[in-house]
């Protein structure tokens, strides 16, 4: 059974499997594949009208399958992996073990603010950012540079006290538990604020160039799992059905053909959190 | 034309949601210098227009903006959440987009909100760096 732990109590050993294991599928090139399928989706959804990975209630299930199906990937090359979950309310500066050489490595320079240390350093040949929306080849980021901090613990405890998962018109303009976490209700907030804090290609509808979007989201699917426990009789999901431009509990989520938020709800069906 | 600030602009132009989403945006601006001979014009207050063309050389970097009307925006298929408007950065497209009241956004600021394309171009060119955007539309 897979188990997800906090990055910051993994130990040498267990870094090292992470980084290789991602290395490996960068190097056979499934990787880019998960890089290209969050471009498209982003592309998609802002032109189609139906918010289907962001912006709308799908946004949590959505990279709930996301996030399993690279962990699947991972599982390939090491079995004993799985996706750490990163905490940024708690590991939430430049110095955070997060940015050392032996996980993530950290900011970038500030000449254009290539990363220059740890394993998905241009430089050690490894990371080259194939999938693309600017020419940048390397992975870049500047922490802390557009917003000076991360999401607190109370922003996040006052997201998870929100009893009702989402509500009409299920955009970014929505009250409720998700729109809160995702940050849609107040920009540079939550989920979105901490991309924006990493900046580079986390900033980018290719976000998933930088690992790091792997343990974010991981904590970020966390979260939602938590908010269930917090509230049992919550509907987990809304909305239930027959509201048109917008995924309900038993639509299908593109690009997947048999997954559906309802089949995502469970998720200890696939990993737990420790 | 009179000198104008660009968080004067940003004001003549967004309503109070938007205002709201661009504290950061204000912030960063701090350090900032001035756009270089531009020739913008921000939207009439209370104005029920569309964003207004713009063509100005900001940081080194010429972008250009203007609506797309007719044929051109038909072709895009917008169903209410693309953007009939066209954003070049040293005459390459940088994808944007419109989300109703909350504003703009683009393929390379995805997770911020901005008042108008202008402030998403210029955003994007401190972004970048001096890398130049690889255009990408699937839809087009």
């Amino acid at each position: 059974m897979t188990v997800r732990k906090n990055q910051a109590n993994l130990t040498a050993a267990e870094k090292k499997a992470f980084v290789d294991a991602v290395l490996e599928v960068k190097r056979i090139g499934v990787y880019d594949e998960f890089v290209a399928a969050h471009r498209l989706r982003f592309a998609l959804d802002m032109n189609t009208g139906v918010y289907v990975g962001h912006f709308g209630p799908s946004f949590l299930p959505w990279h709930r399958k996301f996030l399993i199906d690279f962990e699947n990937e991972l599982q390939k090359i090491d079995a004993s992996v799985s996706i750490p979950y990163w905490d940024w309310t708690v590991d939430n500066s430049v110095a955070s073990s997060i940015w050392a050489p032996d996980l993530l490595g950290g900011t970038g320079r500030p000449l254009d603010d290539q990363v220059m240390d740890g394993p998905f350093a241009y430089s050690g040949g490894k990371w080259p950012i194939n999938i693309q929306v600017d020419t940048r080849p390397f992975l870049a980021r500047n922490l802390g540079y557009r917003v000076p901090t991360l999401p607190t613990r109370a922003q996040v405890d006052a997201a998870l006290a929100i009893p009702t998962y989402d509500s009409a018109p299920w955009s970014d303009a929505s009250a409720g538990f998700r729109s809160t976490l995702e940050g849609t209700a107040s920009y540079m907030s939550m989920h979105n604020r901490v991309h924006t804090w990493i900046w580079g290609q986390m900033e980018t509808s290719v976000s998933p160039n930088d690992p790091v979007f792997w343990l974010h989201h991981s904590f970020v699917d966390k979260l939602w799992a938590d908010w269930h426990a917090l509230h049992p009789t919550s509907a987990e999901y809304l909305p239930a059905g027959t509201t048109p431009n917008v995924i309900d509990l038993n639509d299908t989520m593109p690009p997947w053909t048999n997954t559906t938020p309802q089949s995502m709800l469970d998720h200890t069906q696939f990993y737990t959190y420790a | 034309m009179s000198k104008i600030t660009r968080r004067q602009a940003v004001g003549a132009v967004t309503g109070t949601a938007a205002g709201l989403a661009l504290v950061g945006v204000a912030s960063a601006w701090a350090d900032s210098t001035p756009a270089e001979g531009g020739k913008n014009k921000a939207a009439p207050p209370g104005g029920n227009g569309g964003p207004v063309a713009f063509d100005e050389v900001f940081q080194g970097r010429r972008i250009q903006g203007e609506p797309l009307e007719g044929a051109a925006a038909h072709a895009r298929g917008h169903a209410g959440h693309g953007s009939p408007f066209r954003v070049l950065i040293d005459g390459r497209e940088l994808h944007v987009m419109h989300h109703g009241k909350s504003g703009w956004s683009s393929a390379i600021n995805h997770y911020e909100r901005f008042a108008s394309p202008l402030e998403t171009a210029r955003t994007a060119v401190t972004t970048l760096k001096g890398a130049s955007v690889v255009p990408f539309n699937p839809t087009v």
